[in-house]
């Protein structure tokens, strides 16, 4: 991690959904994490894994079952209200569909001023030369201003988005699979955007996205889910090159490469467990490629370091780190 | 080696009348593809891709119409043909998967009822001997217990198996042609390659000619042979993928690879392509990718670029390759 020092730390956070008759679904399962000023940390894994869940857990949208979180020395969960709401617009949220993010009724000048009004901001003229000041940042015209969300396409619904982020001067940002639903050639250019930003203004970002290969081109840590919990974290090349678990290689192996020899595709066999029923030991053992020890179906394996600043939750993982 | 091509699609315009005007979704596109062969017919959304495969299957809709061309399936053209001979054709000869398996199966059949409906219709087994085929097909695509799978209703199955049902269906009468509309855009990254595997497979095993329609270049990369480029409802560049992947010429095609980011690779940057794909209705004069394209010449602004045939295996729509041009006039325009 950058000597920066921490900004974001998240302990045990875990999201429990009730499920009926007394069950419960594990869409977040005791993850641990932090995230260093200007660090940008990517959050993979296939649909369903709990990222959406674990980044609302982490901008404080959704209440976690259990766990902390501390920004800046600050634990969130037990501060007064009022403290809370001061320290909140520091962390902002970005979806992958902004559309559904955006009041229809508003024009663009009233969606991403309405944040500056909150930081009462005074003045019409004020606020209004500074929403144009955020949408020229994120490469809109300002003079467009006026308009409603529906005049604009995908991608400049989604600069929309960034510049109302933007507005609350947010110290880290949340963005979940912000270009999932564009062309790559918009997709291109939102992912400019963002970079361009987090330079300028040394924003820290949590980028939540299904696309490995998309997380590896904007992060300097990468942390792999699978079923709720995090299997792997580590800085972005090592993750990559040289992945600890056998889900993090089956999901590698399985991007379709462009530019350079595939490698051998590890078949996972059938589907992703229910989070409902979580498999025993290693909730990764029903589809685990390895040959297991006995562990892998009694024991849950925990993040363990493997290699310098890199963890990965595999008892097979841990017992090679072990041997070296 | 020059094959035989097995599906021979010339020149074919599809167009949509809407209230804003005409909507050319497919302006004059020619393919060739031949037996065991996998064409990739690659885009951004909106090119017309879907539009493409709708039409070679005929299954254009009013206010939409095929507006000429030709598609040839094995010497006979097929917007030649009656609507009942289309019946045989669709699902015989030429089988379908798309992307979305839920908006194409019946909700309120069991698995059974749609594959077995498949081979009566096209005379192939019916009664106790089409189940048992159905069996053998589920099986055969790599469904876990089909006997019990064959009673499931469609919401009943994970995507994953949903998409396999839609294979068993799709080759259930031994079609000669797959055309496959983003058969894994739904599905996560390790289902996807469990997908692109049975395709692969299946092709291999049968020998099918196959349009693969996808969005992805690393699919394209992966599972084709070869690639045609689609913008704004025009092929732009055809070619073997490797030459593609390796040295791009149009100037959308290289765009379009700076754009993906590489696994692993920070270090090879994403370049965007500035501005936004034109509307259909409305298209610029001259070459449709002018307006964002970083090599334009005034002439682009003026005419339409023909396809140049810049060897024996590279077509490209566009001025830059216009000396190259290997044969002596291009293709004729409307
Ligand atoms: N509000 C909710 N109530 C019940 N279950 C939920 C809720 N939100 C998410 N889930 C479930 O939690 C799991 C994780 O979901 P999500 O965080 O959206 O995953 P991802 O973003 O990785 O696709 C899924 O099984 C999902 O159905
Ligand atoms: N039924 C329809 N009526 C009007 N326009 C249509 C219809 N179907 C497709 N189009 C238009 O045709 C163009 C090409 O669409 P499509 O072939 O679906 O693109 P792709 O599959 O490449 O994403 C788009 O502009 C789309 O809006
Ligand atoms: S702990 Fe065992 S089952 Fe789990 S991933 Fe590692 S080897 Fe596979
Ligand atoms: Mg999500
Ligand atoms: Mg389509």
């Amino acid at each position: 991690m950058s000597s920066d020092g921490v900004l974001l730390t998240a302990a045990h956070v875990t999201k429990h959904f009730p499920a009926g008759k007394r069950r419960v679904l594990r869409a977040v399962d005791d993850v641990s994490l932090e995230i260093a000023r200007g660090e940008t940390l990517g959050l993979v894994g296939e649909s369903g894994c709990g990222k959406t869940t674990l980044g609302k857990l982490l901008c404080l949208l959704e209440e976690p079952t259990r766990g902390e979180i501390w920004l800046d020395g600050t634990d969130l969960l037990h501060i007064p209200p009022n403290e809370l709401r001061e320290l909140r617009p520091r962390l902002q949220m970005i979806f992958q569909d902004p559309f559904a993010s955006l009041n229809p009724h508003k024009t663009i000048e009233q969606i991403v001023g309405l944040p500056l009004r909150i930081k009462s901001l005074r003045g019409k003229a004020r606020i209004r030369e500074r929403v144009h000041e955020l949408l020229g940042m994120v490469g809109l015209d300002p003079s467009q201003s006026g308009r409603f969300p529906h005049q604009f396409s995908g991608g400049q619904r989604q600069r929309i988005g960034i510049a109302r982020a933007l507005a609350c001067e947010p110290e880290l940002i949340i963005a979940d699979e912000p270009v999932a639903s564009l062309d790559v050639s918009i997709q291109a250019q939102i992912l400019q955007v963002l970079r361009d930003l987090q330079a300028r203004f040394h924003l820290a970002a949590i980028f939540i996205s299904h696309d490995i290969s998309v997380v590896s081109h904007v992060s300097q840590r990468i942390a792999v889910m699978y079923l709720g919990r995090v299997v792997e974290l580590g800085p972005a090349q090592d993750v990559i090159y040289d992945p600890k678990h056998p889900y993090t290689r089956a999901l590698l192996s399985a991007v379709p490469r462009v530019g350079e020899a595939q490698p051998e595709a590890t078949l996972l066999p059938g589907d992703i467990p229910s989070p409902i029923a979580v498999p025993r030991g290693c909730r990764f053992h029903t589809r685990c490629y390895l040959e297991q020890v006995t562990e892998c179906g009694t024991g849950e394996p925990g993040l363990r370091e493997v290699a310098n600043g890199h963890f990965a939750a595999c008892h097979l993982a841990r017992s090679k780190a072990a041997e070296s | 080696m020059m094959r035989q091509p097995l599906l021979e699609v010339q020149h074919l315009r599809t167009r949509f009348e809407t209230y804003r005007g005409t909507l050319r979704a497919v302006d004059g596109v020619s393919l060739t593809v031949s037996r065991g062969e996998t064409v990739a017919l690659v885009g951004e959304s909106g090119c017309g891709k879907s539009v493409a495969a709708l039409s070679i299957m005929r299954l254009i809709r009013p206010p939409g119409r095929i507006a000429g061309g030709r598609v040839i399936l094995d010497g006979r053209d097929l917007l030649e043909a009656s609507e009942v001979e289309m019946r045989g054709i669709r699902g015989g000869r030429i089988a379908m998967v798309f992307q979305d398996p839920l908006s194409t199966l019946n909700p309120t059949f069991t698995v059974e009822s749609q594959v077995t409906e498949t081979l009566r219709v096209h005379r192939v087994a019916a009664g106790a001997q089409a189940r048992d085929r159905a069996i053998e097909l589920l099986d055969a695509m790599g469904i876990p217990a089909p006997r019990e799978r064959l009673r499931s209703y469609p919401h009943e199955l994970s995507g994953g198996m949903r998409q396999r049902v839609m294979i068993a269906i799709a080759v259930s009468c031994q079609p000669e042609v797959l055309i496959a509309d983003e058969p894994t855009t739904a599905l996560d990254v390790t289902l996807q390659a469990q997908i692109m595997d049975l395709l692969a497979t299946i092709k291999e095993e049968r020998g099918l000619a196959t349009v693969l329609i996808t969005h992805d270049l690393g699919i394209v990369a992966q599972f084709a042979e070869k690639a045609a480029v689609m913008y704004a409802g025009q092929i732009v560049e055809e070619c073997p993928v490797s030459r593609l992947m390796e040295e791009p010429l149009h100037p959308y095609t290289s765009g379009l690879l700076r754009c993906v980011p590489r696994l692993g690779r920070p270090d090879v940057p994403i370049t965007p392509i500035e501005g936004t794909v034109p509307d259909l209705v409305s298209l610029p004069a001259g070459c449709r990718f002018a307006p964002r394209c970083p090599k334009v010449m005034a002439r682009c602004r003026q005419a339409m670029p023909p396809p140049y045939e810049v060897d024996a295996q590279r077509l490209v729509r566009c001025f830059l390759y216009a000396g190259a041009d290997t044969a002596s006039a291009a293709e004729e325009e409307d």
